[in-house]
């Protein structure tokens, strides 16, 4: 699986925007217009839900890569939800748990960007997001620690086009932003 | 007593109040159309489409993947794996780009009857969970396979959509959803009723009287009554106006009342009383309409004739209910409108009820278990003890202490007691509380009644009825009997239920059909168990059939002298605080001090503000 870039940065404002704008498309939609509606940031989509799901996906694939032994965390992701699926509390509690198995098998302090209990508030959303790109970094720490070369999934960002004009060597640059 | 916060009762500390109000919800619908209606469509699973047909529905706002509907304000929920509690229609279908289906859902209400009488229209609310709605839409009216009315909505953009228009012969409701308000969303309907609702308030309710009764003996029946006049400037309300609403009065309708007072700068509602329309008037030469209505009991005026003989006995719980679903009552809060007390489940009887009224029968029942039987505020028939005496709280109680119990206080009272909050006093009384005496009460005597079978049938009835086609009726027998039997000539029985007092047959038929019923008659034998006060006075006798047992009528005796030893009924006359119910205990200034009264009668008159009228039984 591939990371997909999270979304961490939803406020309040993104919810009334959201509402306000929601309220907008309503009134064209009445009067025969049709907008060009969108996801909203405000609001839970299915790119998001498919986005943290892949997201853990790719965190779990890392566990078992890291620990080929692991069995605890064996977790389904469904990366394929569409407009008319209806995700019900085992969908919602299968991801926050896997993200607390993954923290309490890498000693993440409790203190430290909590899971949610739920996903229903904008924060609630960035903090499961944030859990994602914190787990990721702490795997790709404790990888990086086992090997000192360049690890594939530290370019899996690029495109070819990035790095095909890159040696083995100048690879390690881009991976340190060079 | 209703709850209320602090801010109301030290409202009711000033010397003038802040401004009280009261509101008047008219919910114009026949009850029975609305209950027995059958909604269908298309859904998806966790969908309760039976839900659209019920009042006062609170819709769990779960998330989906529908665009843009799971909002991140916190105030969704997460759909549960089963047991999804309040949904309404939700349909299975997505609207398109534009918000348009490709295939219109279409929503079907099958009504249990024809309804051949003007309805004022009918009132559907779309999602009321996520605030989206259909923009174009039809209602469709059939009646059988023929379309009797079409209403056709186009760019609506409200969630709330009343129609006030006059309805008539139809048997189903149709509804075609063509558009809605937003793309790839699923069509929702959180209610629809078969009425408007109309509301009064301060603005146009002229006046009020709102009174309540009920007795700690049940030796009456409670009654709640409420009358109201309105301005008819406009004369909406004269039987001339074609055009006005008298057409689509009806009575039963159901009328919720709530009381108000401003506090801070919000108002604080508490509910006043869920009653019934039973009579209206618009003088001709009149400026206002006046209207009256009574509370559930109006309900239970029919005669129960399906009482049995049960010699191994019934708990006068199951009595209760059986009466109580005889009945066909209406459902406040999507719930049986009645809440009998546990400690009626261990109090039993092996008597049929008499030939008497529903509501009589359950007086009886609430006599003979020592309850009283009220209506709260809600609409609930209520059958509970009330305690006599007690020195916890004088509060009415429930749950808390069981039928026919006493508990006596101190003849002083102490300042360590939690008392009451509510008080009648120099304050807020217009005068000091008149008293009467009851006369001195020497002894209760209560009847046990012993029920006997005779050893031998007889005939218990014999009667000619003319019947055309099949009929189903009741028959009452001349006597009370058990192993009844039937004959029946000149006609065909199709089918038969026998009770102790009458029967229940169908018969088929052209012309006269003899009827002869036989069984063996039920007698009964009294014996009185009597209660002496210790004093010379009058004899109170409590005869009740459904007293069938010496020990319960010892405890019976007992509790109706508890409560009879207290002479002194009181009359009030105060500035009046409406959260007091009848069979509340509250605490009234005399010129001598201060004693507690058990309230049995208590009327509310309001024209701008609010009076109180009340009587009791000084229970200090």
């Amino acid at each position: 699986m591939r990371w997909i870039a999270t979304v961490t940065d939803r406020t309040q404002r993104d919810v009334d925007e959201a509402l306000s704008k929601l309220a907008e498309w309503r009134r064209w939609i009445s009067v025969g217009l049709v907008p060009e509606t969108h996801e909203l940031k405000g609001c839970l989509n299915v790119s998001d839900l498919n986005r943290i799901e892949n997201n853990l996906g790719y965190l779990i694939e890392l566990v078992k890569g890291l620990d080929p032994e692991e069995t605890e965390i064996d977790y389904y992701v469904k990366i394929d939800w569409s407009i008319a699926d209806i995700p019900n509390i085992s969908d919602i509690e299968r991801i926050l748990g896997a993200l607390r198995d993954i923290r309490v098998k890498y000693d993440i302090p409790l203190s430290q960007t909590p899971v949610p209990d739920t996903m229903l508030y904008f924060d609630d959303i960035n903090r499961v997001e944030e859990n994602l790109n914190l787990l990721r970094s702490k795997l790709i720490e404790i990888a990086r620690s086992r090997t000192e070369g360049l690890l594939w999934l530290e370019l899996e960002a690029h495109t070819w086009g990035d790095i095909e004009n890159h040696t083995w060597e100048t690879l390690v640059n881009i991976r340190e932003g060079e | 007593m209703q709850s209320v916060s602090v801010g109301w009762k030290d409202n009711q500390q000033k010397t003038l109040v802040n401004e009280s109000f009261i509101e008047i919800e008219l919910g114009l619908i026949d009850p029975a159309i609305q209950e027995n209606a059958t909604p269908s469509a298309d859904v998806v699973h966790f969908s309760n489409i039976g839900q659209i047909l019920e009042e006062d529905l609170k819709i769990a706002p779960y998330v989906t993947l529908e665009q843009n509907l799971w909002l991140l304000d916190g105030k969704k929920q997460i759909l549960p794996t089963d047991n999804y509690g309040n949904t309404g229609y939700i349909g299975s279908v997505l609207s398109g780009a534009d918000g348009g289906f490709d295939l219109p859902p279409v929503v079907s209400v099958q009504l249990p009857q024809l309804v051949d009488v003007y309805l004022p229209g009918l009132t559907l609310e779309w999602d009321q969970a996520h605030g989206d709605y259909a923009v174009d839409f039809d209602i469709n009216l059939y009646n059988g396979e023929i379309l009797s009315d079409r209403i056709e909505v186009r760019e609506n953009t409200n969630v709330f959509t009343p129609f006030p228009r006059l309805i008539k012969d139809f048997d189903r409701v149709v509804i075609v959803i063509y558009k809605w308000s937003l793309p790839h969303k699923r069509p929702r309907i959180s209610k629809m009723l078969l009425a408007v609702h109309v509301l009064y308030d301060t603005s146009n309710i002229i006046s009020l009287s709102h009174s309540q009764e009920a007795d700690i003996l049940s030796s009456r029946l409670p009654k709640t009554r409420v009358r109201f006049s309105i301005d008819n400037v406009d004369d909406s309300y004269n039987p001339y106006n074609t055009r006005g609403l008298t057409a689509i009065l009806m009575e039963r309708q159901e009328l919720k009342i709530r009381y108000g007072y401003k506090i801070g700068n919000d108002i604080e509602w508490i509910p006043a009383a869920t009653v019934y329309l039973s009579g209206w008037d618009a003088p001709q030469n009149g400026l206002s309409v006046e209207f009256e209505a009574t509370d559930i009991l109006g309900f239970l005026d029919k005669t129960f004739m399906k009482g049995l003989y049960r010699p191994d006995g019934i708990s006068l719980k199951d009595l209760a209910e059986e009466v109580l679903l005889d009945a066909d009552l209406p459902l406040v809060k999507g719930e049986v409108p009645w809440k009998l007390h546990e400690s009626l489940e261990d109090i039993y009887t092996v008597a049929p009820p008499p030939l008497v009224r529903h509501s009589e029968c359950l007086q009886m029942i609430a006599n003979a278990a020592g309850c009283a039987m009220y209506v709260d505020r809600e609409g609930f028939l209520r059958i509970e003890p009330i305690a006599v005496f007690s020195s916890e709280d004088y509060f009415r109680m429930s749950g808390t202490f069981y039928a026919g119990q006493s508990s006596f206080l101190p003849r002083s009272l102490g300042t360590d007691w939690k008392w009451t909050d509510y008080t009648v006093d120099n304050f807020n009384s217009y005068k000091y509380p008149e008293v009467k005496l009851s006369k001195v009460l020497q002894q209760v005597d209560v009847t046990v009644y012993t029920y006997f079978t005779e050893s031998d049938s007889k005939e218990i009835y014999k009667g000619d009825i003319e019947v055309d086609g099949t009929e189903t009726m009741f028959i009452t027998y001349t006597v009370p009997a058990v192993d009844v039997s039937l004959s029946v000539s000149g006609g065909t029985l199709n089918s038969v239920k026998y009770y102790t007092n009458a029967c229940q047959l169908t018969l088929t038929g052209k012309g006269l059909v003899t009827i002869v019923i036989t069984g063996k008659e039920l007698k009964t034998s009294e014996t009185a168990i009597t209660v002496p006060t210790g004093e010379r006075g009058e004899i109170q006798p409590i005869k009740n059939p459904l007293v069938t047992d010496a020990s319960q009528a010892r405890r019976l005796a007992t509790w109706a002298r508890n409560i009879l030893i207290n002479r002194r009924l009181l009359t009030l006359d105060w500035r009046a605080d409406p959260r007091l119910d009848v069979l509340d205990r509250i605490y009234v200034q005399n010129k001598y001090g201060f004693s507690p009264l058990h309230v049995t009668r208590l009327t509310y008159e309001y024209k701008g503000s609010f009076k109180g009228k009340a009587e009791g039984r000084d229970i200090g």
